[in-house]
């Protein structure tokens, strides 16, 4: 590999990724689809059409050097979106950097941001995902549900994980 | 080549596309190490080191001819393998939702809301969630106690303050 040629395949790998992160701050804010689903597969689509159009224009691309700037630079921002989108602990200090004083009654932190809220909507989540199921006796998986949950049990046990949350 | 598209892979690549097949299994066996039970970061943190370091002594005996930009693309390939673990380890060992979907599974019958909430982790209850993150943020020292209401610390409100903003430039309308 010459240096020139991976440096070149860098710079693509980096503008793609640039690319990519200006997508997402557009299609986040016009689509109602799943902020995860449009994260994951737009960093999958603007790899492909960046590929795609490199190959048309180059007369040689580099793939390990623009795969791996690319997917790095992608794999960095997704994880920041990960934490931002999922994590509790962050969504609790946006919270409290609301209050007045910066301080909010311990009890009104559990009962109001994990209890009512993040509990209610991962449970519609599993409903709306067909994980589960609302019966007359209550909550149930379906049998999607049921697949999921026994590949993520054998998967903790193969890594000794004892409990997830 | 396919088409216009060079696979061509040094021993720097190579060793790095190694190191990241490895890491599985050695994650497997840290975490049967009864030191490391239960500590599911610290498994993960002391697979990272080894796998880092079985990487750097391969790159040592094999990588001494490659060049600086193979070397950056073998770093990022490791660098980007090691995130996607992370993100599959946070989600199996953290994952709330999933947690949800196993307290389902383990239980083996309908639970009402209530019932799923109080069994949450194997009978720790919804409670638990909250009194791990809370300990986590004290421990960091992000929040801190006073009397019965939690107070943002300076660092921990500049935090607060940076997500509130990051999750207005993305756009999310719901996060946590």
């Amino acid at each position: 590999m010459s240096g020139a040629f991976d440096l070149g395949a860098f710079v693509l790998g980096a503008a793609g990724a640039l690319i990519w992160l200006a997508a997402v701050l557009v299609v986040l804010r016009v689509s109602k689809r799943s902020p995860a689903l449009i994260v994951v597969l737009s960093a999958a689509i603007v790899y492909l059409a960046i590929l795609l159009a490199a190959l048309a224009i180059f007369d040689r691309v580099a793939f390990w050097p623009f795969s791996a700037a690319y997917g790095f630079l992608t794999l960095c921002v997704l994880m920041l979106f990960g934490a931002l989108y999922k994590s509790v602990s962050l969504r609790m200090l946006g919270d409290l950097s609301k209050a007045a004083g910066w301080a909010l009654p311990e009890q009104e932190l559990l009962a109001r941001y994990i209890e009512e809220d993040s509990f209610g909507r991962r449970v519609a989540i599993l409903l709306k995902e067909g994980h589960a199921e609302r019966t007359l006796e209550g909550l149930t998986l379906s049998r999607k549900g049921h697949r999921i949950a026994a590949a993520i049990y054998r998967l903790q046990q193969a890594f000794a994980i004892r409990a997830s949350g | 080549m396919i088409w216009h598209l060079d696979f061509m892979a040094g021993a720097a690549v190579v060793s790095a596309l190694v190191a990241a097949a490895l890491f599985p299994a050695v994650l497997a066996l840290l975490s049967r190490l009864p030191k490391l039970r239960a500590r599911n970061a610290l498994q993960f943190l002391a697979s990272s080191a080894i796998v880092v370091a079985l990487w750097v002594i391969a790159l040592y005996f094999f990588g001494k001819q490659s060049s600086a930009a193979e070397l950056a693309t073998s770093f990022m390939i490791l660098a980007s393998a090691l995130i996607i673990y992370l993100e599959i380890w946070a989600l199996l060992s953290r994952g709330y939702t999933l947690g949800l979907l196993l307290t389902l599974f383990r239980g083996k019958q309908p639970m009402s809301d209530a019932q799923l909430a109080a069994s949450y982790r194997q009978g720790e209850g919804m409670g638990w969630i909250m009194r791990h993150r809370l300990g986590g943020l004290l421990a960091a020292g992000l929040v801190r106690r006073q009397g019965d209401r939690v107070v943002l610390t300076g660092a921990g409100a500049l935090i607060g303050i940076v997500y509130r903003a990051a999750v207005a430039t993305l756009g999310l309308k719901v996060t946590g």
